[in-house]
């Protein structure tokens, strides 16, 4: 299990802050959801942990600092789910699985048996083993989300990046996208940090939370401390309300008025 | 339920119908001419060049020369330069991320013409020098076309789309083919040697063109072998390859560097040949599928029968005339090439 620190992370795309100042610690094993209004900065968190961006500040994945390592140890250690991930015309979604292999498989070289029973595993456990040979781009979009999962976890990194795991996915492959993280975290230890538009699914699965607005924290804690009417209503300019649920907190959106029509 | 977990990869008889049709382009190519030989007269001089074999072959000695002189060069050359063309142009297709990319079309050949002119221009003479310094200023001219078209097509204010890298190219190629143009004109004495070479010189083909440009083939063709399982992660993007572990910039530079010598040796020697790099790897793509592992090498093979084939049209076409070779490939590849460009579109 990895722990994380985030210690004063600032990111700016053309000379325009898009995250500032941001400080995050994450206990290995935890699962922590970045929630916010569109823009506010989550998704440039995301991947200024994949290394995909330069920043200012430092981020520490267990021991040592990301700077430190070259893109393959990076991999390794660090699994990304983009929001929109590009699917690649003609490849299978074995050919798409394997390209998680490749910071275990030599630089000119090709996958070895170890590689492909790797794959197997996962796409068993994904249960999208039917799918081995069928082209990514001809599957449905909660099977080739399931598949880029797939790819993300055949890294066997222990952190794990979800930008909006279940964007793309009905309320039932909702469910069953998260359940399948949330074992996996418990089974093998995972850290995982997900940024989620779905408050009510983001507080049954996460432990913990950090509510960004306009590239800054501006609260953090348990589901129950962040998922708050006030805090909800000021940041994201929503009317919601909050139950209880047995798991977490169930944020409903609540509309105060119906406009009736003269007929 | 276990996976069927095996990756696209290159299937035997694939490779074996690539091999046929190279052997038959190749049949084609050695007995058609000007001079009639007869198939079976060259398969006896053939077998009769075997160690060992000893067979009275049917050609004469001004036949045999011919034959071992003219035809045979000329043959090797084009399958040489259609391999290291198409080759290249699936390179640039992966590392670029787009399909039409092309030799040809982002400035790198012109680039080749260019150094190539200098060297005619400004040091005749130079092929007799230890080292002979035509593919290496065409390599460095290549260099610089694909760079520049690379740096203009990228700094765009709507992102690098599949059109204004190849406008890029079309813009980084005009320029540079003015500026050969240019010095073409004020060095008038050797305005003739350009003109021949830029026409494509499979026309004065000889032993001497093969060696010079078969070890840099070799390295270009390895070092893009080599790389074609990164050419395949290399097209989800930059971002995603680079997660996956994969330095982005390193593997473009290294595959972009030996694409461009290929083809800088291969414009030395042949002049500026367009679109077999369009035309060969996206019609390997229809038929095969479109990894890389099975791209790269049918491509090498295959493009070496398409410009043994297209040279055998150019020179029996309107005999004993002959059209320019790179006439024969615009002619096919112009058409082919909107055609990949609407398919394109409509999926972007």
């Amino acid at each position: 299990m990895i722990p994380i620190s985030i210690e004063r992370l600032s990111v700016s795309y053309n000379g325009i802050a898009a995250v500032q100042d941001f400080v995050m610690t994450v206990p290995g094993g935890a699962w922590v959801a970045l929630i916010g209004p569109n823009g506010a900065g989550k998704t440039t968190v995301l991947r200024a942990l994949a290394g995909a961006i330069d920043f200012d500040g430092e981020i520490t994945i267990g021991p040592t600092p990301l700077r430190e390592k070259s893109r393959r140890e990076l991999a390794r250690l660090v699994a990304y789910v983009p929001q929109r991930p590009f699917l690649p015309v003609g490849a299978t979604v074995t050919d798409y699985v394997l390209m998680g292999r490749n910071p275990y498989i030599g630089y000119l070289s090709t996958e070895s048996r170890a590689d492909l029973d790797a794959v197997a595993r996962v796409l068993d456990r994904l249960e999208l083993s039917s799918f081995a040979q069928r082209e990514i781009t001809s599957l449905s979009g909660g099977e080739a989300q399931r598949a880029v999962l797939a790819r993300a976890l055949a890294q066997q990194a222990p952190l794990l990046l979800l930008d909006e795991p279940t964007s793309e996915l009905d309320v039932g492959h909702q469910q069953q996208v998260l359940e399948l993280v949330d074992e996996l975290r418990v089974e093998v230890g995972l850290t995982v940090i997900s940024t989620m538009h779905d408050l009510t699914l983001a507080g049954q699965y996460a432990e913990s939370f950090v509510l960004l607005d306009g590239g800054r924290a501006v609260a953090r804690g348990r589901a129950e401390e962040v998922l708050q009417e006030a805090l909800i209503s000021r940041h994201y300019g929503a009317s919601v309300e909050i139950l209880d649920g047995p798991a977490g907190p169930i944020v409903v959106p609540r509309r105060l008025i119906r406009r009736e029509v003269l007929r | 339920m276990t996976a069927d977990v095996r990756p696209t990869a290159l299937r035997l008889r694939w490779l074996l119908l690539a091999v046929t049709s190279l052997a038959i382009a190749l049949v084609l190519g050695v007995v058609i001419g000007p001079v009639q030989l007869g198939l079976d007269t060259i398969l006896r001089d053939v077998v009769d060049r075997l160690p060992l074999v000893d067979v009275s072959s049917g050609l004469d000695d001004r036949a045999s020369a011919i034959f071992w002189q003219l035809r045979v060069p000329r043959v090797v050359l084009a399958g040489l330069v259609g391999s290291m063309l198409a080759l290249a142009g699936a390179a640039y297709q992966g590392v670029f991320r787009n399909p039409l990319a092309d030799p040809y079309l982002l400035g790198v050949a012109a680039g080749a013409g260019l150094g190539a002119t200098i060297v005619i221009a400004f040091a005749p003479g130079a092929a007799g020098w230890p080292i002979d310094p035509l593919p290496l200023a065409a390599f460095g001219g290549a260099l610089l076309g694909v760079s520049v078209t690379y740096i203009l097509g990228r700094g765009g204010t709507r992102g690098r789309t599949t059109t204004t890298l190849i406008l890029a190219g079309v813009a980084t190629a005009s320029f540079l083919t003015a500026i050969q143009t240019y010095i073409q004109q004020r060095e008038d004495d050797t305005v003739r040697q350009v003109y021949t070479w830029i026409l494509g010189q499979l026309t004065t083909a000889s032993w001497r063109e093969v060696a010079l440009v078969l070890p840099y083939l070799l390295v270009s063709s390895i070092a893009i072998l080599l790389h074609r399982r990164l050419l395949d992660i290399l097209s989800v993007g930059d971002e995603e390859a680079g997660s996956l572990g994969v330095n982005t910039s390193r593997v473009r530079l290294i595959i972009v560097v030996a694409a461009s010598l290929g083809t800088a040796a291969a414009v030395a020697v042949s002049g500026l040949i367009g679109f077999v790099g369009v035309i060969v790897p996206h019609t390997v793509r229809l038929l095969f599928g479109s990894s890389y592992r099975v791209v790269v090498p049918l491509s090498i093979v295959f493009g070496a029968a398409f410009l043994i084939l297209a040279d055998v049209v150019g020179r029996t076409l309107i005999a004993p005339a002959e059209i320019p070779i790179g006439v024969i490939t615009a002619f096919l590849g112009a058409p082919f090439f909107l055609i990949v460009l609407r398919r394109s579109g409509r999926i972007a």
